[in-house]
């Protein structure tokens, strides 16, 4: 049987070494992905372009602007008198935020009435919007209350007893002293990063081998292979190996990049890695060689092999946003995605230090479903010409 | 000239649907990744696994997890006894998140000091650390205001507040961002991957030869094998469009007819990136292979899924080059914010001209080449 | 001299430093089915190209049905007829929709396109079977089909690459007798072929070898020449041809 599926092997191989684009996709494109998401795109939201309205034009309103504009978190474009223009503003994008300060303003605060500060927020990006306003909210709660602390000690400063506790500044407060495991600067790149060893054989392996046999069903060379001796599981094998091959190449070379280049750690165990990155690899091909089985027809294939291995893995698997964001329907779709697995265990692996105790059950959850699709591969390629 | 336009239309069409399975990848596709999209790309906080160990329990702690539980973003999972009990629960991503409430924390609230809380984030997942370091700091805040405002026994009056406005989503629905990336990720598909592989087709199964030897002029060649994607492309963004209203609420505040002009704009550039391809591929494979390294890039960098604005300054520069960019934001702010031609008029421009000039010579190559 | 010949004078295409086809002249008058035989790699493909005027010659001149190679091609293309047996048909259409194609792409009016459509079905003898996939036909009726396909307009100059090649010997004598029928009524044929038994048929043969021609004439007078006797195959006569080429 091995003698019959290294012609396989080889010759899908050469086919692949022959035709420069499928080695591009295969290497260069991981690459490119790497470089990407390490280096271009980050999830991390600072500096959100602000404006202020100050109609209020109060020490107060002033001290406000000052410290919007001191934070690291915003980039405080302009400072206007009135709220004209800030339509404009919005629409063409030139700010994410206005806030703005009502005429007022001060007077309310010191007459202990409701005084709100308007902010009008870009909602089309909900991402930046959610954390520009979570940024907006922490700064004014702690200026109101440094407000309420800086009222209380002038208070104290006229009565006693008490008083002088508070005028020495002592008031009660929680203080959440906060710490980030596995990832204390939230490097959006640690989190992308091994990530990536997924989506990067999903692209592989879907779309390679999802041409292959519709390929030779199109061009007619699968009359050929079936007019010999070959049986459909040494077919089946022959076909995958070298895209198996190209597969750890890849995880090889996101590991190194990461790791390297962009400083993801790699905390847990490598032979563990690569152990589940192989299952994971299996179950991809498998999958994009059904497809091709299946369809016969290129075309069909590759689109398919994009609904059913590319889009799953960016998005239903915890890639860049997380399952339990998802709707209860489509959590419950996630238990059949591979992806979801894998990137579990891979973010594991590399932030948490995660070994073969840590990650059995999903890594016996990959094997087997590798092994039934392989398996029904293996049974609808029926070597016959209907 | 129209007849023969006709003719090749008329075969290109035979072809693409004499198999009934395509209608899944050319209009069923579109809908599947817009509710994929639409539905499952969310960073809404929710259902955050919180572990709690309250050392002090009294009624000032108790206070404090109720302000997060009351938000309803939170849920309590694990109640262990110490804190070291909390390691594993994050090691094995159990939590995401786990509060730590010292024996003193009631005793130096009462007693007017500073009351420490540990807070330990699993960072793995970075923007929900963020968003949730974010909301801790302000219910803390917030929690501290309450506090003094106690301590002083003062009327909660004249405590600045904020009031958000959120313009153009008002819920922060993810969808109405990824609808309009949607929609420009599925004509790229449809105008550029597959037209490509269609034409690389003819050539691949020896029919172009024949069509050389005939007097049809490579326009109407030309024509004939772009124009069933072109139609096809629009036919989705309509589909495409609709569903987004009907299912996720995703407005159109600007003006349609504008917006299909654009996308005809739009698909000059795909279907004549596409001619380009098939020009430089022997095979369907290599065709489709060549699309998708073009197109992955395209796509991420073009600010569909994930802003431009976030990005290092050279990258940002590049983007301008990506027609993508240009539509993305042309069919994000029509939908959206209902601008139109006097704001988006330098997005506009650009891919007109982009798309003639893409479009004119990859013709005049695709002509040379049937030579 | 009628329009519905083909000259051609020191012909010659190079590809840079290959000469493919070098110096070929010959004449086909009218109403003849000639043939041009040659093993692969000897400059035919390019030579029916240059003819069919897709490909510019580098040197020489030719005339097919009275226009210029090198200037006319697209008069060239309207008034000839071009059939491969694999690449003419579109395997995923239908008889009729392969027809009303190569029909279209002719700019037949609707007529003409009609009746011609029941000349090529009754020729072919595909009446009856207009709804049937061309993938599902066997290599005889193909054939037909493509023939027919690909004389829809009444061409005056046929051309045919390798039109027999894996078609059963009763259906390639039957297609034959068609060209025969269409040379009786006046159309020129050029057959394109490195199989002895498609190339017996025609009036005259030139032998293509590394380019030039190396031998022409007609099948009798070519078995005389190479192999002694009027009885001997056109194999010996194309051995020997080679051979002589060789030492030459």
């Amino acid at each position: 049987m091995i003698r019959r599926i290294t012609p396989i092997a080889r010759k899908e191989a050469l086919h692949i070494r022959r035709d420069p684009r499928s080695l591009f996709l295969a290497i260069g494109l991981p690459m490119f992905l790497v470089v990407l998401f390490g280096y271009a795109i980050t999830l991390d939201i600072t500096h959100v372009a602000i404006a202020v309205v100050d109609q209020d034009r109060t020490a107060l309103s002033r001290e406000f602007t000052a410290k919007l504009g001191a934070s690291a978190y915003f980039d405080l474009k302009l400072t206007l008198d009135t709220p004209a223009g800030v339509d404009r503003l919005l629409d063409e994008g030139r700010v994410k935020a206005v806030v703005v300060f009502p005429t007022g303003f001060a007077r309310d605060v010191a007459g202990r009435r409701d005084a709100s500060i308007q902010v009008l927020l870009d909602g089309s990006n909900n991402n930046t919007a959610l954390i520009a306003m979570g940024y907006i909210s922490r700064l004014f709660q702690k200026l109101a209350t440094d407000l309420l602390a800086a009222e209380a000690g002038r208070a104290g400063a006229g009565s006693a007893g008490g008083g002088a506790a508070i005028a020495a500044g002592h008031l009660p407060s929680v203080d959440p002293r906060i710490r980030v495991w596995y990832n204390p600067d939230l490097n959006s790149t640690d989190f992308i990063v091994p990530g990536l060893v997924a989506v990067v054989m999903m692209v592989m392996a879907g779309i390679l081998t999802s041409l292959s046999v519709a390929r030779e069903w199109e061009t007619g060379t699968m009359e050929q292979l079936i007019a010999g001796p070959v049986r459909a599981h040494e077919v089946v094998l022959g076909k995958l190996l070298p895209y198996f091959g190209l597969g750890l190449a890849q995880l090889a070379l996101v590991v190194l990049t990461g790791t390297l280049v962009f400083g993801v750690p790699l905390r847990g165990n490598l032979l563990c890695l690569l152990v589940a990155s192989s299952a994971f690899l299996l179950c991809g091909l498998g999958i994009g060689l059904l497809l091709s089985i299946i369809t016969r027809a290129q075309q069909l294939a590759f689109t398919l092999a994009i609904l059913l291995t590319l889009l799953p893995a960016f998005l239903l698997s915890g890639f860049m946003t997380p399952i339990s964001s998802m709707p209860r329907l489509i959590q419950a779709v996630t238990y059949v995605i591979p992806a979801r697995y894998f990137i579990a265990m891979v973010r594991g692996i590399f932030l948490k230090g995660y070994g073969f105790a840590d990650v059995w059950p999903e890594l016996l959850l990959l094997a087997g479903i590798a092994v039934v699709v392989l398996a029904a591969c293996i049974r609808r390629l029926r070597l016959r010409l209907d | 000239m129209f007849g023969v336009v006709r003719t090749i239309l008329r075969k290109e069409f035979i072809q693409l649907l004499r198999d009934k399975r395509m209608i899944l990848p050319l209009f069923i596709a579109p809908v599947i990744q817009l509710i994929l999209f639409g539905f499952a790309v969310n960073i809404d906080i929710k259902d955050i696994t919180l572990a709690v160990v309250d050392q002090d329990r009294t009624a000032d702690s108790r206070a404090y997890i109720e302000a997060f539980v009351r938000s309803g973003y939170f849920e309590i999972t694990a109640r262990p006894a110490a804190e070291r009990d909390v390691d594993p629960l994050l090691a094995a991503g159990t939590v995401q998140a786990a509060f730590v409430l010292p024996v003193d924390f009631g005793r130096k609230i009462a007693g007017r000091e500073a009351a420490d809380v540990q807070v330990i984030l699993d960072g793995t997942d970075s923007n929900t650390a963020t968003i949730i370091q974010n909301y801790v700091e302000m219910v803390s805040a917030q929690f501290t205001t309450r506090l003094v405002v106690r301590a002083l026994g003062r009327t909660p009056g004249g405590i600045p507040s904020i009031e958000p406005r959120i313009w153009y989503n008002p819920e922060l629905k993810t969808a109405l961002w990824m609808v309009p990336g949607v929609i420009c990720m599925i004509l790229m598909v449809t105008t550029f991957v597959l037209t490509a592989m269609a034409i690389t087709r003819e050539r691949e199964m020896g029919t172009l030869e024949q069509l050389i030897v005939s007097p049809i002029r490579s326009y109407e060649l030309i024509l004939g094998k772009t124009l069933p994607f072109a139609m096809i492309g629009f036919l989705d963004v309509i589909l495409v469009m609709t569903f987004g209203r009907i299912v996720f609420g995703v407005p159109v505040r600007g003006s349609v007819a504008y917006l299909l002009a654009m996308a005809l704009a739009f698909i000059l550039t795909t279907l004549g990136l596409g001619l380009f391809i098939s020009t430089v591929s022997r095979t369907q494979s290599q065709a489709m292979m060549s699309a998708f390294s073009f197109m992955m890039p395209a796509i991420m960098l073009s600010g569909i899924f994930t802003p431009i604005d976030t990005m290092p300054k050279i990258v940002q520069a590049l983007t301008y080059l990506n027609p993508l960019r240009h539509f993305g934001k042309i069919v994000r702010e029509i939908l959206l914010k209902g601008n139109g031609p006097a704001e988006l008029w330098p997005d506009m421009v650009f891919l007109l001209a982009f798309g003639a000039a893409t479009f004119i010579l990859a013709s005049l190559r695709f002509h040379k080449r049937l030579e | 001299m009628s329009a519905s010949n083909i000259v051609v004078k020191d012909l010659t295409k190079t590809f840079g430093a290959f000469t493919a086809v070098n110096r070929v002249s010959f004449e086909v008058p009218p109403g003849e089915i000639f043939g041009f035989l040659g093993p692969n790699g000897a400059g035919k493909s390019t030579t029916i190209r240059m003819l069919c005027g897709i490909l510019q010659p580098t040197s020489g001149e030719g005339r097919v049905g009275g226009y210029s190679l090198a200037t006319e091609s697209e008069e060239i293309k309207k008034i000839i007829g071009y059939m491969s047996q694999r690449f003419t048909l579109y395997n995923d259409l239908t008889v009729e929709e392969n027809i009303a194609f190569h029909g279209g792409i002719r700019r037949l009016a609707p007529a003409t396109l009609a009746e011609r459509k029941r000349w090529v079905l009754k020729m072919a003898g595909l009446v009856g079977r207009e709804k049937a996939l061309t993938r599902e036909l066997s290599g005889g009726w193909k054939q037909r089909l493509a023939l027919g396909c690909a004389i829809l307009h009444h061409p005056r100059i046929l051309f045919l690459d390798e039109p027999t090649a894996s078609v059963d010997p009763v259906s390639r004598r039957d297609f034959w007798d068609l060209i025969y029928e269409l040379a009786g009524e006046g159309t020129t044929t050029f057959v394109t072929s490195h199989y002895m038994d498609e190339v017996e048929r025609c009036h005259r043969i030139a032998i293509i070898y590394a380019g030039a021609i190396i031998a022409l004439g007609s099948p009798r007078e070519l078995k005389m020449r190479f192999a002694g006797s009027e009885s001997a195959s056109l194999e010996q006569v194309f051995v020997a041809a080679i051979k002589g080429a060789r030492t030459a």
